[in-house]
């Protein structure tokens, strides 16, 4: 058989094997990426619960710190403003990935 | 192409801009509506059988990426071309971190289970050269595997194909004469003849 006789033959073989049903999407697909996709808020409570440490925090590096030397302050401030910025960026690139992972 | 490209991707591109300028979720929905089915199927093309909710994990993180990226989208193609591209290289992606794996076990499996209605040498030969040609199909180059899968399995038109393969009908054609020819040679040489 030539190479033309015989592509009917493998067409036929290849619908054959592959006669299962097409898979769908899930229904709740496109809920699944909006929710994805949307910004995420904290609840009210969890604005008072963030804001009550954020104040906490505060007033106890201000006390804790209060006689230590004026350099060591700066310092300190801007060690704790770059770690804390790369610390959040990480945090949000984590949840967005498990976003996508979680079915 | 299988729709009208002025007034498509017209619509296409102004749903865009409003999620740009304005994050408008309705408009986002709008486009993950379009094109989730395309994104499936392609990702679905490539992965294989048996990996059917793999897929629908590449295709829910294609969306998030494109929602995104889409600041990134210049319309030198169409919204659907990028689109495709990102999920045709993130179901590759995927597929490379996952090649160890096994597939589920399938509808297509158990269908191949010998069945009383005919002679279990009959039922099992059947079996084993699906097998063959699956295990076969496996070793093609990505493009001539999704072709084939998208063609045979999914059903998808030569323009479908075309527009998630990023490529001209007539290059899809010869992916598909060329995989089939393949397939034949690879089947020979495991014993399988005509």
């Amino acid at each position: 058989m030539n190479d033309d006789e015989l592509m009917p033959l493998m067409d036929d073989l290849l619908r054959k094997t592959m006669a299962a049903p097409p898979p769908q999407l899930s229904p709740a697909f496109d809920a699944k990426v909006m929710a994805a996709v949307r910004p995420r808020r904290l609840t009210p409570s969890g604005r008072v619960a963030m804001g009550a440490y954020a104040v906490a925090a505060l007033v106890l590096t201000v006390w804790t710190m209060r006689e230590a030397d004026l350099v060591l302050i700066v310092v300190s401030t801007l060690v704790t403003a770059a770690v804390s910025v790369g610390l959040g960026s990480y945090a949000r690139a984590l949840a967005c990935r498990s976003d996508t992972v979680t079915r | 192409m299988p729709h009208d490209p002025g007034n498509v991707e017209g619509d296409d591109l102004s749903l865009v801009e409003r999620c740009r300028k304005s994050k408008d979720e309705a408009a986002f929905a709008e486009l993950v509506r379009r094109h989730r089915n395309q994104v499936f199927r392609l990702a679905v093309s490539i992965l294989g059988q048996g990996f059917v909710p793999e897929a629908e994990d590449v295709a829910q993180d294609v969306m998030v990426r494109v929602y995104h990226a889409l600041g990134s989208f210049r319309g030198d193609s169409t919204f659907g071309s990028w689109v495709y591209r990102i999920a045709f290289n993130q179901a590759l992606n995927v597929k490379a971190r996952m090649r160890y794996r096994a597939p589920h076990l399938s509808d297509e499996v158990l269908a191949s289970v010998p069945s009383a209605d005919r002679g279990a040498d009959d039922e099992l030969q059947v079996a084993q050269r699906a097998r063959a040609v699956m295990e076969c199909t496996a070793e093609l180059p990505e493009v001539y595997q999704s072709a084939l899968r998208l063609h045979y399995w999914l059903g998808a038109s030569m323009a479908e194909i075309a527009e998630m393969l990023d490529a001209p009908e007539n290059t899809v054609k010869s992916y598909l004469h060329r995989a089939r020819q393949l397939l034949r040679v690879m089947l020979t040489e495991r014993g399988f003849h005509e």
